[in-house]
C-alpha cells in the first residue's frame, strides 16, 4: 500500500516535541515523513535527513495543513492513503501495519485521535467498549492525525465550502479539524447520497501530548494557551502497545 | 459592465496612484537564481510591483543562503514539483495569505519582462466580470489577431497560450482552487500520461476557467499590444531540451511576442486621455 504522509510543525518545537513525534511515528511505521515547517527560519540542518517544505512568513496551522495535503496529493496522486500528523503526538507501535489491515470504508476519513467526547460515543458490547472504528460526533475534534483515501482528498480539496472558509474573517482562523468536518459533511461521498463521515477508533491510536496550542482562538484572536487535561484521550494504550495486537481482538 | 465575449478598448484614465491590493507570486527554479529571476524582478519593479510585494516560490532548492531578502521566499523539497505543481501551490499559498485582502492575484513565471508602469495601467482597466487576464500575447494566441487594429483587451482563442503572467480576481481564484478539472487531473491521468499532471499549466487554467458555472461564460482575455514578453527564449523548465532538437514552427510562435511594446514603453500611454 502506497502512503503519502507528512508532519506539520513550527520552529519552536524542533528541539523537543518534533523529535519525540518523529521517533514515535517511526516506531509506528511512518519513518520518512515530509516536514512542513511554518515560519521556517532558514536552517536546514536542524531537520536532516528529512525532506522539508518551508513557509515564511508563517501562514498558520490551517493554511499549513491545507497546503501540505495539496503537496502530498500532487507528489503522489496515485497513493492509496494520505496522512497528516501534527508535531505533538505519540502513536502506537506498528500503527501503519494495523491501518493497512483495516478496511477503509468509502465516503469516510479516519481520525486516529479519539477525543474523550468521541470515546463516549463508542458502542458498548457486553459492558465494554467495542474495539474498532465508529462514527465520531462529526464536529471534527482534533486534527492531530488524519488519514484519507484519494477520493476523500479530492472531495475535500475541491470543496467550495472548504476553500470559501478561508475568506471569512472569523472562520479563516478557525481550527482545521472543524473546517474539514464541515466541508466533507456537505459533500455526498462518491454519490452515495449521504455525507462523508469521520471515523474514530477505540482505543485511540495516537495521543496528543502538546501542552500549548500553536493556534489562536478564532473568536478572540488571542493565543489559545495551554490545552486542558480533558483534551487528552483516555483510551490511548501507550507507545509500547503494538497496534497489530488489535487484530486478534 | 463588460460583455463577456466582446473585446473592449483601452480604458479612459481615471485615477492617480495605486488603489488596488495585489498579491504577487513568482514561481522559479534554482537554475535561474542568478540570471533570469533577477532580470524578472527588476522588470517587475519598474512595472510597479516592488520586490517587497513579491512572494517567491522556489521549486526543489536548498534553503540556506538562497538570497532575495526583500522577498518572502518559500521552498519546496526534492524532488521538484515542476511547473504546474509549483504554480498551483503558489496560487493556493497566496490565496491563503491574502484571501480577505487582495483584489488581484498576479502569478508570474521567472523569465518575464514587463512594460513600464504596467500596474498603474491594469488598475485603470476594467477587470472582466467573468474571466482572467493573460498578460502575454503572441501570434499563437489566436483569434484576437483577426483584429490587428484595435488596441485593448480581447478574448483569446481560449487555448491558453503561455502562463508567463496572469491576473485573477478573488472570485476567479476561489473557482480555480476548487476546480474539479484541476483537482482531479492527478487521478484521471495514467502514470504513462503523467506529464499532463506536471505540465500544460496554461491549457489547464483556461480549461478550468471555461468550466466555471455557468459554463462557457468565463474567458481568457489577452491584450494588444502584449504587455509582457519572454525574457529567456532558449530555456524551458518543462523538461524539454529545445535547443537540442530545434524549434517547431508552432513553438516559435509561442516563444516571443510579436507585439510586445518593450520594457521602456510606459503602459499608461495606452490610456485614452480625457478631453
Amino acid at each position: 500500500m502506497q502512503w503519502s504522509y507528512g508532519v506539520l510543525t513550527v520552529p519552536e518545537r524542533r528541539s523537543d516535541l518534533l523529535p519525540q513525534t518523529i521517533r514515535s511515528l517511526a516506531s509506528a511505521g511512518f519513518d520518512d515523513p515530509v516536514l512542513f515547517i511554518d515560519g521556517h527560519d532558514g536552517n536546514d540542518a536542524d531537520y536532516e535527513p528529512f525532506s522539508i517544505v518551508s513557509r515564511s512568513p508563517r501562514i498558520g496551522p490551517a493554511g499549513n495543513w491545507t497546503l501540505a495535503l495539496w503537496e502530498l496529493y500532487m507528489r503522489h496522486p496515485a497513493a492509496n492513503r494520505y496522512a497528516l500528523f501534527q508535531d505533538d503526538l505519540l502513536a502506537c507501535r506498528n500503527l501503519r501495519g494495523y491501518l493497512e489491515r483495516c478496511r477503509y470504508e468509502k465516503g469516510t476519513y479516519l481520525n486516529l485521535f479519539s477525543f474523550p467526547h468521541n470515546e463516549d460515543l463508542c458502542p458498548l458490547e457486553g459492558g465494554k467498549r467495542r474495539v474498532g472504528w465508529h462514527d465520531s460526533c462529526q464536529y471534527g475534534k482534533g486534527a492531530v492525525a488524519l488519514v484519507f483515501d484519494v477520493h476523500t482528498v479530492v472531495e475535500l480539496l475541491s470543496s467550495y465550502v472548504f476553500v470559501q472558509s478561508f475568506m471569512d474573517v472569523k472562520k479563516s482562523k478557525a481550527s482545521i479539524d472543524g473546517k474539514i468536518a464541515v466541508a466533507l459533511h456537505q459533500r455526498s461521498g462518491l454519490k452515495l447520497g449521504k455525507p462523508y463521515r469521520e471515523l474514530v477508533h477505540y482505543p485511540s491510536l495516537v495521543q496528543h501530548v502538546g501542552e500549548e496550542s500553536s493556534m489562536d482562538d478564532w473568536k478572540t484572536g488571542r493565543p489559545k494557551g495551554k490545552w486542558p487535561p480533558e483534551t487528552r484521550s483516555r483510551s490511548f494504550p501507550g507507545e509500547d502497545f503494538d497496534a497489530m495486537d488489535l487484530l486478534s481482538d | 459592465m463588460i460583455d463577456g465575449r466582446a473585446g473592449y478598448p483601452c480604458p479612459v484614465h481615471r485615477l492617480d496612484g495605486y488603489d488596488q491590493r495585489w498579491a504577487v507570486g513568482v514561481t522559479t527554479v534554482p537554475q535561474r537564481r542568478d540570471s533570469l529571476l533577477p532580470r524578472t524582478l527588476e522588470s517587475l519593479e519598474a512595472a510597479g510591483w516592488p520586490k517587497t510585494l513579491v512572494h517567491l516560490f522556489v521549486d526543489a532548492a536548498p534553503i540556506t543562503g538562497y538570497g532575495f531578502p526583500e522577498c518572502a521566499v518559500r521552498f519546496r523539497g526534492q524532488p521538484p514539483l515542476r511547473t504546474f505543481g509549483n504554480w498551483w501551490l503558489a496560487l493556493h499559498e497566496l490565496f491563503l495569505h491574502y484571501a480577505m485582502v487582495a483584489d488581484r492575484y498576479l502569478m508570474i513565471q521567472d523569465d518575464v519582462i514587463f512594460c513600464h508602469n504596467l500596474r498603474g495601467y491594469l488598475e485603470r482597466c476594467d477587470y472582466p466580470e467573468r474571466g482572467y487576464w493573460n498578460l502575454y500575447t503572441c501570434a499563437a494566441t489566436g483569434r484576437w489577431h483577426n483584429d490587428p487594429v484595435t488596441n485593448g483587451w480581447q478574448p483569446s482563442g481560449q487555448h491558453g497560450i503561455g502562463a508567463l503572467a496572469m491576473v485573477f480576481d478573488r472570485k476567479t481564484v476561489v473557482e480555480l482552487l476548487r476546480s474539479d478539472h484541476l483537482v482531479t487531473r492527478g487521478i484521471i491521468n495514467s502514470p504513462e500520461n503523467a506529464k499532463r499532471w506536471w505540465n500544460h499549466l496554461d491549457g489547464g487554467i483556461v480549461t478550468a476557467v471555461k468550466k466555471i458555472e455557468p459554463r462557457g461564460n468565463h474567458l481568457e482575455y489577452v491584450h494588444r499590444p502584449s504587455l509582457t514578453d519572454h525574457a529567456g527564449a532558449r530555456e524551458s523548465t518543462l523538461g524539454r531540451s529545445r535547443t537540442e532538437r530545434g524549434w517547431s514552427k508552432m513553438e516559435k510562435a509561442f516563444l516571443r511576442s510579436d507585439c510586445f511594446v518593450g520594457e521602456k514603453f510606459d503602459a499608461e500611454n495606452l490610456l485614452e486621455k480625457k478631453v
